[in-house]
């Protein structure tokens, strides 16, 4: 899971600002400081949905804003449908 | 009462502007705006100035002296900049460049309020309250203004004889829209602290600065609001009012900041830069009570038109400043083109009537997108619509028919997204376009705008 979203983050990375270094993630990393902002979220959003299948965010009945890299990862795994 | 004098009433405040930038009293910001005060007597000023406490010394400089203030925002584009200093008959620019070219009318042109001239001949006194003039967000078309008095601005603002020092409102908007001008109204007329984070940093420095700065009063959209909570301090926000607008509120969001900021009293704000503010909620649930359309707060009207929500409130004007294009019919209402749904007691927002597509905040017609995609050499038609998304509320997505057969979809729908790139803001680009045989085409020949879950 770790591997397929960094992956795709670092394709909508590349899309969103295509003249900066994509950065490295690790599980302390902040979202909003890897130089993607709220508009790109959103759109990695929508790419896993398209292509991991699910969406965590709609999915969850609990509310949840990850802060980390490594929340966010742990978030789509709880979530994944079994 | 002008901006100036109201201030004047809290010159002992110890801070009232902090920010990356420094700190000022209110004797600070009175005092640099004294000198300029005289030099914009009469004028119709346009003020386009970045930062926003120069932004505020201007406001306070112009206010009660000149006959109108227009604001706008750093951002817009050289073109728009000169319509509408035209729209305003702006006589004097502060912070913008207009050159020689865009600038047939020969507005006079200044980088800062230091370098404005003082004025030769006495001009003659203005005994007119000053006008606000405030931007749109400029979406198809260009941008419109809208006139506002200082008054009508802070009607439903409370003011305060005595400083609060405890309350320090943290600024996230544009200062010259009308979000964020209400925010600067707001603490300037309760004497609260305002903290002001430079434009040019990541949210979540912002919010660490915010928590350095004790930030209690908070304003910002519900897609804002998502992304404050997932910053690393934003638990340390020691919150006591939550403001969203701009948007719709969910569930999740609201739930959210209920939890996380178990002091803080959340307010949602129905307003537009047409009409100002028309209403709030505090319960903290999404929508607003039916009851409202019977006898609504404030002394405005709702009433629903066709599942739309309308809107009446006097002091709104009935045509965009320096155009005939109208903002109310003959009797006052507002169209606000807001579809709404009564379930019980309760009234809940369902999006926009005219297939606007609400990106965090941001306005999107998809005219114009389908417009761009049309242009595209590979495509025949389009059809550009909202999709819903937990983060940002809706995204903009595209259904597209291609000029011949399409072997790699994927291919092609990068292809499509990285052209339109260049050309529009990011959040104007599709975030998926997906191929179909055919458009969905109305009884009236238009494109279905019904709404797509």
């Amino acid at each position: 899971m770790k591997e397929a979203i960094t992956k795709i983050f670092a394709q909508v990375f590349t899309e969103q600002r295509p003249d900066t270094e994509i950065p490295v993630l690790d599980d302390t990393t902040v979202l909003l400081e890897t130089g993607l902002d709220s508009l790109g979220f959103a759109i990695l959003v929508v790419k896993l949905e398209e292509e991991l299948g699910f969406d965590p965010f709609t999915i969850s009945s609990q509310a949840y804003y990850p802060t980390t890299f490594g929340d966010f990862v742990t978030f789509y795994e709880a979530n994944k449908p079994t | 009462m002008t901006l100036f004098e109201v201030l004047s009433s809290f010159r002992d405040q110890e801070v009232l502007v902090s920010g990356d930038s420094g700190e000022w009293t209110a004797q600070d910001l009175l005092s640099r705006a004294e000198l300029h005060r005289s030099k914009l007597s009469g004028r119709r000023v346009a003020i386009q100035l970045a930062d926003p406490t120069d932004g505020i010394v201007a406001l306070l400089a112009a206010d009660g002296q000149a006959e109108a203030i227009t604001l706008l925002p750093p951002t817009l584009s050289k073109e728009t900049l000169q319509v509408l200093s035209e729209q305003s008959e702006s006589d004097l620019l502060i912070g913008g460049p207009l050159d020689s070219e865009s600038n047939p009318k020969k507005i006079e042109c200044y980088t800062s309020l230091d370098l404005v001239p003082e004025q030769t001949a006495d001009p003659d006194k203005n005994a007119q309250p000053t006008k606000w003039n405030l931007a749109t967000s400029g979406t198809t078309k260009s941008p419109r203004l809208v006139s506002h008095s200082l008054a009508g601005l802070t009607r439903t603002t409370k003011r305060k004889e005595e400083p609060s020092a405890d309350n320090r409102w943290g600024l996230l908007y544009d200062y010259t829209r009308f979000a964020g001008l209400q925010v600067v109204l707001q603490s300037l007329f309760s004497a609260s602290s305002l903290i002001v984070p430079s434009p040019h940093v990541s949210l979540a420095e912002k919010i660490a600065l915010l928590v350095g700065e004790a930030c209690t009063h908070l304003s910002a959209t519900p897609s804002l609001w998502r992304a404050i909570v997932m910053t690393p301090c934003a638990r340390d926000l020691p919150l006591r009012q939550i403001t969203l607008g701009g948007e719709i509120a969910d569930v999740r969001i609201l739930s959210t900041l209920k939890e996380m900021y178990p002091n803080a009293r959340i307010t949602q704000i129905y307003a537009s830069t047409e009409t100002g503010v028309g209403f709030s909620v505090n319960d903290g649930l999404p929508g607003f009570p039916a009851s409202y359309l019977q006898d609504a707060p404030n002394g405005i009207g709702l009433r629903l038109f066709d599942g739309r929500l309308q809107i009446k409130k006097t002091e709104v004007k009935r045509a965009y400043v320096g155009t005939s294009e109208r903002i109310s019919d003959e009797e006052g209402w507002i169209n606000t083109c807001d579809d709404v749904e009564i379930i019980g007691d309760r009234v809940f927002f369902l999006g926009r009537a005219n297939g606007v597509i609400n990106v965090g905040g941001n306005k999107v017609h998809p005219e114009e997108i389908e417009s761009l995609l049309c242009d595209h050499p590979l495509v025949r038609s389009a059809r550009v619509f909202g999709k819903p998304n937990p983060i940002m509320g809706t995204l903009v997505a595209a259904e597209v028919v291609p000029n011949e057969e399409i072997n790699d979809e994927r291919l092609f729908s990068e292809k499509l997204k990285n052209d339109l790139r260049g050309s529009v803001p990011a959040f104007k680009v599709p975030v998926s376009v997906t191929v179909v045989d055919q458009i969905e085409i109305t009884s009236t020949g238009k494109i279905s705008r019904a709404k797509t879950k």
